[in-house]
């Protein structure tokens, strides 16, 4: 009897998990645990892709309804698309302050550990301000448009708690801090799926660029140039292909399939191919993965190349990317572009990269605005497929967004730049459980909500 | 100590110098006065026995006091019991037995808990076992329907579904069988429901159901959704017996549901909704003069759609016939018994195999169990058992492969063939079948053993130790060649998907007991208890899944050299918890007429954190029974009444995991950039409490004339504490979070009642019936008064004062005519359009989801050789909503509608009194309306009554067999069927489970029955 009570204990600790507080005490299970950050990361590309301009709809668009309803930006498969991103993001969040909660507890025996968790606090702290800015690109009207009205809920604990929007400027200024925070962090990773310093500082410059603060987009933009070289833009292809390449500053490591929802059937083709109005010179090196020539409704077609062009070619990709030198680029030029002292130097900056991609460089003559539009249409080309033209449209304000029928042959609607669809509904998974929080302009309410 | 020794020895000496030889002979015979060869003779509670020999002569001897109960028996015959006073000889005359061989010999109890003094103070309803082995039915659990009120069980899907047992309705919020079934308890030993499921109805003597706090508390925190006891057959004494039965019959497709439509007017639907990818528009004038208005071969085109239509037409699949099927049903069961005095065996061997209505589904289940007893001198017994099972359940339908929607899909001009179908574009027929496989396996493996001690008069010793072990595959398999992965992207190399998990759960539980109860002055009987238990549960778990496996079923076919998404996976979990207990319990009983009882017992947890970790469970009951008074006793007319009271508490762990208290880690698949993740599981709470259930019962028991039986109960459950996974602001990151968030009541009554009409030894006819009601009720929340549980909801799921099974949606009032959506009726009595944003204020309560009245009905009928028995069950008083996935609109038009649908849906404005609605995607505020909430016209009653068992059986007489056959004791054929017929105004396929794949099928058997 004696000996079946003592056999009897009740400290039974978990067989195939870690528990609190013995989970996270070292360097190698924090590093575990940011990997699962990383992993969480939502990956939207494809989404944001068919809203923005980079596609038209191709003779297959009847087969897939939910994504023609999107691309016709159909407010129930924006508010579909809305749940989903605001939740994917703020699981990121959440994990990274899991992690940053149990830092102090994280133990650091020598030179190597030590540097290694701060490397892990600054792409820990990147990281969340990433998830930051996408959503508060996506949730709040541009900065732009009015700096105070309401941005995103600025979570800093794990857990329980009924927080109310901050204002567009607050999170901005949120973001800027938490990357002034780790800026000075030498963080040099190998791999270009890890966050680097050089990640940081391109960060920042797309916030500043984001909050029209151009003086300010450029210096962060030409500090990530300085490492740059001419080889990086001549090599262009290699950001398609599955190994490192050091033209890329951050990319989100992947596996599995990617992009897949393009495509149709392997034999028939894609619900939706490059929009017609983006084409590229004959010995622009972009043009052979950019584009990816297909008999589809008996023609030729062009086709998205790219990711999708590996899925054709049953190539795997490793890397998801996100920053790259010829993305800061884009960002000087732009930037320099607006400052009306600066012309020129956007103009050497962007041509420097055309020329090596051997595409039409920009003429002398294209001034002012026009060189501002020509610097973004060049954008959107060299982005085709990544997600950003939905940002740089909404940032912009600028010109509207044609829905475009099959083949590009006409349109089907046209989406105004006052369009409140741009600022995306707060998903009622927030809504309906949080008193403090407001909906967006233009989305239905919840009507018993208190 | 010395003292003790020597007042215990003189206590054993004394008993033995009472103890001397008797001896009584005699003969044993029928009615007609022909000798009972074999039939047997055994002092009740003891092991003297005797078997009669071939002129019916017995005799027995041993040492047995005076006042002992002597019993005669034999198979086929009603047992007789004298009490001894002395008697030399004594020639007994047994009655033919209608009822099926009863146990012969009766040891010690096989459940150590089961004590006496419970019966008495709590609500324990026993199952009429008999009838559930004369239903022809592979599920234990389902064939339980219907037999106590109080207990309900419904099938929720296909063959071999997981059933939703319940004892008293839901005591939790959270709705899953893990935190609402009850306890299993086979012979003392704590069970798995899947080790349950699968029992051979043929080898259980009686099923017990505890259903108040007085009942269960012996059980502890385990037992607060109440508990069913389950005790086996044994062995007896006496030559070996052998009884094999034997079912084979048919399964045939059961209820249609809803007809689906012939292709004319399927055709003329897809007219009218106007979807170019249907021929019927397609091919229509309409299409044609639409899109080529000015070709000048108009009419050419026009009159060649038309003959192309009309080939259709002359097309009529009825895919409910071509893809469903009857099947058979057999059963075979074969048992051996029999023993000495000192050792008595049971072995027992089944096979059944159950066919589905569709191809690919079927269950199949073989068991073997043996018990032994083996008397320990005068000291006690000791009872083994172990018992090994299969059983395996196959299906067709997965995640991305479902057959039974086809019945619904496919067009009647479309055929079983390899032509390209209108409703699956790209795929024939032959595409979508053999797509996918699934196949469940349960090995189950149990030892148990129970000692019994009684080494004083009235102080018990007992001590059970047993052991469940299940091993739980699951298989599932895409071939190369089906369509998702011919057409997937996927290269050839790769194709053929194979996954396989095993889960092997090992329960360990041991119970130690000591119970001592006496008699004082003849007539206060006290009863005095302890108990010590200890439960173990450990389940592991390992799966693969592997790729490029072609059409071969097997893990040796996983081609290990992919990479990418398509390279092998391995997966794991494993978890240990135990439990430990302590309880006391005390009973007194006066004059057999005031009952008193109590208990308590303190249970501690692995799973929650150690400051956490003790709960306890206690109970205390009183029960009346005048008519033990000496006025009443002899009394006719009211032969037995009984009454009892009875309060208890428990708290409930079920459903709390280690990772819902503390924030918890685990190693994920993949990697990233070489390094392995380390994943969060789960947002904590680390205020979790357990659940705590009160439960207050007071029942009556009433016998008429002996043949009337009456209960009534009533009941009222109360749970505190009630844990729920709610929704909490996803900028958590989470969607859900446990908390404790309130107080929850189920609260109801059940009557029984059970008239032997007729009973002469010709005739006898009993009717049953039973009745209960389950009203559930959230009586506080303690944050909030009303929890919205998903996003879209208008109407909370849990508000206080509302019950919480309720389906909710506005009240509609038709078809407007202008619009094709529906008009809603406001909370001020106004119309409001389906176009207009909904209010809380105009939802209303459309019906309880789960019906809060069910019940029983049985009848009994013997004409001499001859039984019928028929058993019903109903349901009232709950709702449905229907599937209506076979409405089609514009989007969904390549698929088979509704028969009537082309008539009775809103194509065009001014289309009046229509029950359908708008095709068109018009107005997205009422399509979102429409799929979110359910309106009064969506919605059926789900009330049925189910002909649930007929069984007539002939029974061979004894003396025909005596005299014909006379190796055979007992044979009996019979006709019998389960699940015949359902009687309901529910339109849709099934008003039980509410999905269209789920009715129970009909099952016709011959049975045949003969004991050696």
């Amino acid at each position: 009897m004696i000996g079946l009570l003592t056999a009897c204990s009740l400290d039974i600790p978990p067989a195939d998990q870690y528990s609190d507080p013995y989970a996270i005490t070292d360097v190698t299970s924090a590093r575990s645990f940011l990997t699962s950050a990383y992993m969480l990361y939502p990956h939207y590309e494809f989404e944001l892709s068919v809203l923005g301009n980079d596609f038209c709809q191709t003779s297959l668009i009847n087969y897939n309804v939910d994504v023609k309803n999107l691309y016709l930006w159909r407010e129930d498969k924006i508010i579909e698309t809305a749940e989903s991103l605001w939740l994917s993001y703020y699981n990121t969040i959440a994990n990274c302050d899991i992690l940053l909660e149990r830092m102090d507890n994280v133990n650091t025996t020598s030179e190597d550990d030590k540097q290694q968790k701060n490397a892990i606090y600054a792409e820990v702290k990147t990281l969340r301000a990433m998830c930051y800015f996408n959503l508060l690109r996506l949730f709040a009207p541009p900065y732009a448009k009015n700096p105070e009205a309401d941005g995103v809920i600025l979570k800093t604990i794990v857990g329980l708690e009924f927080l109310p929007r901050s204002s567009v400027r607050t999170c901005t200024d949120f973001i800027r801090n938490e990357l002034r925070d780790v800026e000075s962090i030498t963080n040099t990773p190998k791999a270009n799926g890890w966050i680097s310093q050089q990640a940081v500082f391109y960060l920042q410059a797309e916030v500043e660029l984001y909050a029209g603060n151009y003086k300010k987009a450029a210096m962060y933009a030409e500090k990530v140039l300085k490492k740059a070289h001419v080889s990086m833009y001549q090599d262009n292809e290699k950001l398609w292909q599955k190994e490192q390449f050091n033209g890329r500053i951050f990319a989100f490591y992947h596996s599995g399939g990617y992009y897949t929802e393009l495509q149709y059937r392997e034999k028939e083709g894609d619900y939706f191919a490059v929009n017609p109005h983006l084409s590229f010179h004959e010995k622009d090196n972009r043009k052979a993965y950019t584009i990816y020539l297909f008999p589809q409704d008996q023609k030729e077609r062009a086709l998205f190349g790219k990711y999708n062009k590996n899925n054709k070619e049953g190539n795997e990709t490793t890397y998801i990317n996100v920053m790259r030198y010829s993305g800061a680029v884009f960002i000087a030029a732009e930037a320099n572009s607006r400052i009306a002292a600066n012309e020129e130097k956007a103009r050497e900056q962007i041509n420097t990269y055309l020329n090596a991609c051997g595409a039409q460089p920009i003429d002398n003559s294209v001034k002012g605005k026009a060189l501002t539009d020509s610097i973004l249409k060049e954008k959107q080309k060299e982005f085709i497929g990544e997600g950003l033209n939905f940002y740089d449209l909404k940032r912009t304000q600028s010109t509207s967004l044609d829905r475009l029928n099959v083949w590009g042959n006409g349109i089907a609607a046209t989406i105004q730049p006052t369009d409140f669809r741009w600022t995306f509904p707060i998903p009622e998974s927030e809504y309906r459980y949080n008193e403090h929080i407001n909906q967006n302009e233009g989305w239905p309410k919840i009507p018993n909500k208190k | 100590m010395k003292q003790f020794f020597t007042l215990l020895f003189c206590l054993l000496f004394s008993l033995i110098a009472e103890a001397q030889i008797r001896q009584i002979k005699g003969t044993i015979c029928d009615k007609d006065n022909q000798p009972l060869t074999g039939a047997a003779v055994q002092v009740k509670n003891t092991s003297y026995g005797a078997i009669a020999d071939i002129n019916g002569e017995y005799t027995l001897s041993g040492n047995w006091s005076k006042g002992s109960v002597i019993e005669f028996s034999f198979i086929g015959m009603k047992p007789k019991q004298v009490t001894y006073t002395g008697q030399k000889l004594l020639n007994i005359i047994l009655e033919e037995d209608i009822n099926l061989i009863d146990e012969v010999v009766v040891t010690a109890k096989a459940n150590i808990n089961e004590i006496d003094i419970r019966a008495k103070a709590g609500v324990v309803q026993a199952i009429d076992v008999k009838r559930i082995t004369s239903k022809p039915m592979i599920d234990m659990g389902l064939a339980l329907q219907g037999s106590v009120p109080g207990l309900t069980i419904s099938n929720t899907g296909d063959l071999g579904s997981d059933p939703r047992i319940r004892i008293r309705g839901n005591s939790s919020l959270r709705k899953s069988n893990s935190t609402n079934e009850p306890l299993y308890v086979m012979d003392g030993q704590v069970i798995s429901p899947e080790t349950f499921y699968n029992l051979n109805p043929a080898d259980i003597k009686d099923i017990k159901v505890l259903k108040d706090a007085a009942s269960c508390a012996l059980y502890g925190i385990k037992a607060a959704n109440g508990v069913l006891e389950i005790t086996s057959h044994r062995g007896s004494s006496g030559k070996p017996t052998i009884t094999y039965s034997m079912d084979m019959g048919v399964t045939t497709r059961g209820r249609r549901g809803v007809d689906m439509m012939e292709s004319a007017e399927k055709l003329e639907l897809e007219r009218l909704l106007q979807n170019p990818a249907t021929p019927g528009y397609r091919y229509s004038a309409d299409y044609y003069q639409k899109y080529y208005p000015d070709a000048p071969n108009l009419n050419e085109m026009i009159e060649a759609g038309e003959v192309k239509l009309d080939s259709l037409r002359n097309i009529n699949t009825d895919w409910f016939k071509e893809l469903l099927r009857t099947n058979l049903y057999q059963k075979h069961n074969v048992n051996i018994r029999g023993g000495n005095e000192l050792t008595t065996y049971y072995l027992s061997a089944n096979y059944t195999k159950q066919g589905g209505r569709l191809p690919g589904n079927d269950k199949q289940r073989m068991g073997m169990r043996l018990n032994m007893d083996q008397k320990l001198g005068r000291a006690g017994y000791l009872m083994l058992s172990i018992n090994g099972g299969y059983a395996r359940t196959d299906t067709p339908n997965g995640t991305n492969s479902d057959p039974t929607s086809l019945i619904y899909n496919l067009n009647p001009y479309e055929q079983a063939n390899h032509t390209e179908l209108v409703s699956y574009p790209g795929r024939s027929y032959f595409d979508l079948m053999n797509q996918y496989s699934e196949q469940g396996s349960v090995k189950d493996a149990g030892a148990s053993a129970t000692i019994t001690l009684n080494p004083l008069p009235g102080l018990d010793l007992a001590a059970v130790v047993g052991l469940d072990f299940l091993l739980s595959e699951n298989q599932e398999f895409t071939p190369s060649t089906s369509y998702s992965e011919t057409t997937g992207g996927v290269p050839e190399i790769e194709r053929g998907i194979y996954k396989k998990s095993k889960n092997v759960n090992t329960n360990i539980s041991s119970n130690v007991r000591v119970n001592y109860s006496r008699v004082f002055k003849g007539r206060h009987e006290i009863t005095l208890g302890a108990n010590m238990d200890y439960y173990q549960s450990i389940s592991d778990n390992v799966g693969i899944t592997g790729y490029g496996v072609g059409t071969i079923n097997s893990s040796s076919a996983i081609n290990q050299s992919l990479s990418g998404n398509r390279k092998p996976e391995v997966h794991g979990q494993k978890d240990k918890n135990a439990q430990i207990g302590f309880g006391g319990l005390i009973g007194y009983t006066l004059d057999n007429i005031y009952d008193f009882y109590g208990t308590y017992k303190a249970d501690g947890s692995s799973i929650l954190p150690t400051g956490k970790r003790w709960n306890n469970a206690w109970a205390v009951s009183a029960g009346w029974t005048p008519t033990h008074y000496d006025f009443l006793e002899s009394n006719r007319i009211l032969t037995n009444l009984n009454l009892k009271l009875s309060y208890g508490y428990t708290a409930n762990l079920s459903g709390v995991t280690v990772a819902s208290t503390v924030a918890s880690f685990a190693f994920s698949n993949g990697s990233y950039e070489n390094q392995r993740p380390l994943d969060f599981i789960m947002l904590y709470n680390k205020d979790l409490k357990p659940e705590q259930t009160k439960s207050v019962d007071a029942g009556i028991s009433i016998s008429l004339f002996n043949r009337i039986d009456l209960n009534f109960n009533w009941y009222n459950r109360r749970t505190e504490q009630a844990l729920l996974d709610v929704p909490i602001p996803s900028s958590t990151g989470f969607t859900s979070l446990q908390r404790n968030i309130g107080v929850l009541q189920n609260k109801g009554y059940e009557l029984s009642v059970n008239a032997k009409v007729i009973d002469n030894p010709n005739w006898t006819f009993i009717l049953g019936g039973n009745f209960s009601y389950n009203n559930n009720k959230v009586l506080n929340l303690y944050y909030t008064d009303k929890i919205f549980m998903t996003n879209q909801s208008l109407r909370p799921e849990y508000e206080v004062g509302k019950s919480y099974d309720m389906l909710y949606g506005p009240h509609s009032l038709g078809i407007n005519p202008l619009t094709g959506y529906p008009v809603f009726r406001a909370a001020d009595g106004s119309e409001k359009q389906a176009s207009e944003v909904l209010e809380a204020s105009d939802i209303v309560a459309l019906g309880h989801l789960t019906p809060p009245y069910t019940g029983g009905l049985n009848l009994s009928l013997r004409y001499k050789s001859f039984d019928f028995n028929m058993d019903m069950y109903y349901v009232k008083g709950g709702v449905q909503p229907f599937n209506y996935s076979y409405v089609r609109n514009q989007d969904k038009a390549k698929f088979n509608a509704v028969a009537g649908q082309a008539d009775k849906m809103w194509f065009k404005p001014g289309d009046e009194n229509k029950a359908y609605g708008n095709p068109f995607y018009t107005n997205s505020i009422a399509e979102e309306n429409l799929t979110l909430y359910p309106n009064s016209q969506t919605v059926g009653k789900s009330d049925y009554l189910k002909l649930s068992m007929i069984s007539l059986r002939y029974r061979l007489s004894p003396r025909f067999l005596r005299e014909h056959l006379p190796f055979v004791k007992y044979a009996s054929i019979a006709l019998q069927g389960s699940n015949l017929f359902t009687w309901t105004a529910y339109s849709e396929s099934d008003p039980e489970s509410g999905t269209l794949a789920g009715s129970q099928q009909p099952v016709y058997t011959i049975n045949l029955n003969v004991t050696f």
